[in-house]
């Protein structure tokens, strides 16, 4: 009988994940606390969304916008009605909107370049239009940013754990007490207690069939399984929105760079979109008209759309970034560069012989995504904290706030840990608490298990069921037959794993059976369809009177319960 | 299937193995031989492993279903008549207005371009 060796750690603040919002956490607790922990499934170095960088941050820019004549409330608003349609945590948005400014000068003082002598524009800043109705896009040299930020945050003190994948929270008395993580190399599991704990493990990004076919082709990490959301789920946090998705995502290269240079990016003054017989159907920028035009949602459409360019037979569609001077071209190549997959992007263009200049490259819809701009996580209060007291969340973790993205990381992370730091100066030692026996008996089972099913195939039959019950055909009865069968499937699989990597990933196929079935039954709840993020064939309209909330789904002495809540 | 080394760069340091955030490397017997690849088709095609590598001893190299197809570029180079274009997209996009600048679209007058050390066109 073999068995799971258990690592003992205790920390006032323990934050899990060490992306954009939990290094920023880490940073911000570590300057008033002197016991922080920052676990990280992977390395922070070049962990979660912003892994290999990020060119594009929104924000309130005074010197710019003032000028330009827009308010924070202004864009507050804007943001809430055309990114958000409304439904969205206005209050956090609101210190989101006002406060990412301060943090990109936190990420100036780190050492991030935000400022270029060729802009003309006030502080040398280069500001783009991306999601709203005004220039307040910061435009900055991002490709290492999350090796500046690991940098800062060992300077801090903080201690990072890195290589162990959190999946359960330790509780006592109704409270917070610590985390519990497999060590993804050591094969240990690591109980890490805490009087106040901060998740920011961001979205769920393994659950629908990838567009290219490979499991790990997608756009957004495939580390992200959604382990913060199904171990809050499983110690009774109440989460929100998990029933929406963005349908279709987004239009990228087979996954291999996210938004493909398409001009509803931030990157590309050449980038215009064609259908195959050469017409525009998304214009560039600069051809879209006037500067700010706020109070309406600013669009880049020709009246036609590129699937609709599909289902009339004008397809494939491309992005073609041919155009633009020489500077047009070096400032895209910048750009593209410091974004997200873009360093990759560009060295397999080089390697295939692939130019912006002499290539058009194709675009098709990815798959949907859950969590970010569909605001799936755990409702939260103004102080980011979740409805477990002591545990909080930010970023893509939280819910409620579509669209909040890289800002949303960096300032909730920062509040997020002066809450918790709060909380830490308060309580007594960190109590022992409880929520670990399942994870050892699942660890233990599969460990002691010789023959049985490779976790991939549990992966398949995961994108099988997504795909097949939750897009194209949603309905309640659907989404019944898409319970039974996860149910089916936690109940007849029989993993195996010849080492930590892959009972790692088995714990993977643990959490995304968890999130899938909170997304089922959520989608049975909520009886209308409500925009892009979820379309029902059995409730075909929008019922504000009824369903313009918060859908709110938690575990309650073994049973689910559902609560509705304004937002 | 990515990530390669190149055995002869590669130095041993483990930098790859440190920071892939799919940990698709391995190292049998440490960090005294070249990183073993037990996972290539886990690999996310992010890059890190090419951007860090001090050598320059790692690249990617695609599977098929991942190819893009070239498919030739319909604009190129604009022609002296897109003046006003070129302006237009440098202020939107560029963040530099003409008012302030004076010189051409192309960036001729401007002071630097945004990557350190690159030498004007």
């Amino acid at each position: 009988m073999k068995h799971v060796e258990v690592e003992e750690h205790s920390c006032d603040i323990c934050v899990v994940g060490g992306g954009l919002a939990g290094c920023m956490a880490a940073l911000r607790a570590a300057e008033l606390n002197s016991d922080v922990v920052l676990v990280d499934k992977s390395n922070p170095e070049r962990s979660g969304c912003a892994g290999t960088g990020l060119d594009h941050i929104w924000g309130y820019f005074p010197e710019v916008q003032s000028r330009e004549g827009v308010s924070l409330e202004q864009m507050v608003e804007d943001h809430a009605e055309n990114v958000a349609q409304g439904l969205v945590n206005r209050r956090m948005l609101h210190y989101i909107a006002a406060t990412s400014y301060d943090r990109i000068l936190d990420l100036e003082r780190f050492g991030a370049r935000i400022r270029f002598e060729d802009s003309t524009l006030p502080g040398g800043l280069r500001l783009q239009y991306q999601m709203h109705s005004c220039r307040n896009t910061l435009h900055f040299e991002g490709r290492d940013i999350k090796r500046i930020l690991a940098k800062a945050v060992r300077k801090s003190g903080a201690r990072i754990i890195d290589r162990v994948m959190v999946t359960e929270l330790l509780t006592e008395n109704g409270e917070i007490a610590g985390v519990v993580g497999y060590g993804t190399r050591d094969g240990k599991i690591h109980r890490i207690r805490a009087k106040a704990v901060i998740m920011t493990t961001g979205r769920v990004n393994r659950l629908y069939k990838p567009f290219p076919g490979l499991t790990f082709a997608i756009r957004m990490p495939p580390a992200l399984t959604g382990d913060g959301k199904a171990a809050m789920f499983r110690a009774g946090v109440e989460l929100i929105n998990m029933e929406f998705l963005s349908i279709p995502g987004r239009w990228s290269s087979r996954n291999l760079i996210r938004g493909g240079g398409l001009p509803t990016g931030s990157y590309q003054p050449p980038g215009v979109g064609v259908n195959a017989l050469g017409e525009v159907i998304r214009r560039r920028n600069h051809d879209v008209g006037g500067k700010t035009v706020y109070g309406t949602a600013k669009t880049f459409a020709t009246g036609k759309s590129f699937q609709g360019e599909l289902e009339a037979g004008r397809g494939p569609i491309y992005a073609d970034m041919s155009w633009g001077s020489e500077e047009d071209q070096r400032y895209m190549l910048w750009a593209v560069e410091n974004e997200g997959l873009g360093p990759g992007f560009l060295h397999i263009m080089e390697r295939y012989g692939l130019d912006f200049r002499k290539h058009k490259i194709e675009l098709w819809p990815i798959e949907p995504e859950h969590s970010a701009a569909a605001a799936g996580g755990p409702i939260v209060d103004e102080t980011c904290q979740t409805t477990l007291p002591g545990l909080y969340a930010a970023g893509d973790e939280a819910g409620g706030i579509p669209g909040s993205v890289a800002p949303g990381a960096f300032t909730m992370g920062y509040l997020a840990a002066e809450s918790a730091a709060r909380r830490a100066g308060h309580a007594g030692a960190a109590a022992q608490g409880k929520g670990d026996d399942e994870l050892i008996a699942f660890c233990s089972e599969i460990l002691n298990r010789s023959v049985g099913d490779p976790w991939e195939d549990a992966q398949r039959a995961i994108h099988n069921h997504m795909s097949d019950y939750n897009i194209h055909f949603r309905s309640e009865t659907m989404a019944r037959r898409g319970l039974e069968c996860l149910d089916y499937l936690e109940n007849t699989m029989r993993l195996t794993a010849a080492n930590p990597h892959e009972l790692t990933h088995c714990l993977e196929i643990r959490n995304l059976i968890e999130c899938g079935k909170i997304i089922f039954r959520s989608t049975i709840e909520r009886k209308e369809s409500r925009g892009k993020v979820f379309q029902r064939k059995d409730y075909p309209q929008r019922d504000d009177a009824s369903w313009f909330c918060f859908l709110g789904q938690k575990l309650e002495n073994g049973r689910v319960r559902f609560q509705k809540h304004s937002p | 299937m990515p990530p390669v080394i190149d055995k002869k760069l590669c130095n041993c340091c483990g930098i790859c193995y440190d920071i892939c955030p799919q940990d698709v490397f391995y190292f049998d017997r440490g960090r005294k031989e070249v990183p073993a690849i037990p996972y290539p088709q886990e690999c996310w095609y992010c890059g890190a492993c090419v951007v860090d590598c001090p050598k320059g001893a790692v690249s990617l190299d695609l599977p098929l279903p991942l190819h893009i197809v070239p498919s030739p570029a319909l604009y190129g180079p604009p022609g002296p008549e897109e003046e006003e274009a070129l302006w237009r997209a440098a202020d939107f996009s560029r963040s530099i207005e003409r008012d302030s600048t004076g010189g051409n679209p192309g960036g001729g007058n401007t002071a630097s371009s945004g990557r350190k050390g690159e030498k004007e066109s």
